[in-house]
């Protein structure tokens, strides 16, 4: 995945919004699950970036930046509904995968819905990390700035990530 | 992290590393044996890209971020404003500051005479027919403030001596 290097003075929003809503959506949807919700922390995030667009300095990478808002408006979001509905984060995640079977904008199999229901029982951290790595394919270091975390923080958590899905999926 | 300095090439290596090389590497084979083909399971729906394009942008719009950060500008600068005419009006003109006798107009001094009917302790026939021809007395001659404080202090003198009566 190539990331553009943008000089900050002139970005403009209306570009943002073209260029980068559908990796921003995608990242966001494996991390909320449902369409619906989706949306709204897709358009979330773009409100926060267009509220703090100037104050961008060009310091990262813009995709950098808009990745960073976007996983905290996922996190923010997920928290918020666990406040909501006063579930568990692992009982939160439990409905969001049974109601995954039902969604229509869901077409896997279920050996898919097995990797989702797996991958939506990793600690959150270990959940980011997977899913920046192995679905948004983001280089060590890319996730490295968006995140705040050591490369070699990251390669573990992403190693875990991975033998814990496995073993789900495989019962052990 | 440690560093393995028991081997004999020139670069070293993590102390762990080919312990947990082997788990590492067949947790990797393990899953992309259950998961050769990444899929996207999750599908949007139809055109929601474009319309949702026209949808964060209407919803941010520039023009309207703009009027609105205008507005609250305007709004701060004319209550910034206003507080410093009023600011302004208070140290220039202070409120219960007495008056000296030259920002006495002379007509306020006029009325107060008439008002009294004093007129005739101090004014001349002539004055005063003067006064009946509209003319005003203190154009002439009694624009002396000896003359007008000599009044008001024997005012004050008689006003309270009556009191006392």
């Amino acid at each position: 995945m190539s990331i553009k290097t943008i000089n900050p003075v002139s970005i403009k929003f209306e570009d943002l919004v073209s260029e980068y809503k559908e990796r921003l959506y995608w990242h966001i949807r494996r991390m909320v699950i449902s369409h619906e919700d989706a949306d709204d922390v897709l358009q979330n995030t773009f409100i926060k970036v267009f509220k703090n667009l100037n104050t961008f300095n060009g310091d990262s990478q813009i995709y950098t930046w808009l990745y960073r808002i976007a996983t905290n408006e996922s996190l923010t979001f997920i928290k918020k509904r666990q406040r909501t509905t006063h579930l568990s984060n692992e009982d939160l995640q439990d409905n969001l995968i049974a109601n995954l079977s039902s969604d229509p904008y869901f077409n896997g199999d279920d050996a898919q819905l097995k990797l989702q229901e797996a991958i939506n029982t990793l600690p959150a951290k270990q959940k980011q990390v997977f899913i920046m790595k192995y679905y948004d394919e983001l280089q060590y270091n890319e996730i490295s700035e968006i995140l705040g975390t050591s490369e070699g923080a990251l390669k573990a958590n992403y190693h875990h990530a991975v033998k814990k899905i496995t073993d789900h999926v495989t019962g052990n | 992290m440690e560093i393995d300095n028991n081997n004999k090439e020139q670069f070293n290596i993590p102390s762990d590393y080919f312990k947990s090389f082997d788990d590492r590497l067949f947790t990797e084979l393990k899953f992309q044996e259950l998961f050769p083909n990444k899929v996207d399971v999750f599908t949007v729906p139809e055109n929601y890209f474009e319309d949702v394009s026209l949808k964060i942008i209407e919803q941010n719009k520039p023009q309207g971020k703009l009027i609105s950060y205008d507005f609250k500008m305007f709004a701060k600068a004319f209550v910034a404003l206003a507080a410093v005419v009023v600011l302004l009006f208070y140290v220039i003109n202070p409120v219960g500051t007495p008056e000296d006798f030259d920002s006495l107009s002379v007509s306020s001094i006029e009325s107060y005479l008439i008002d009294q009917d004093q007129l005739p302790y101090y004014f001349s026939d002539e004055d005063l027919s003067n006064i009946e021809d509209n003319t005003s007395i203190f154009d002439q001659q009694l624009d002396s403030e000896e003359v007008i404080y000599d009044y008001i202090d024997q005012d004050i003198i008689e006003t309270s001596w009556t009191a006392d009566q």
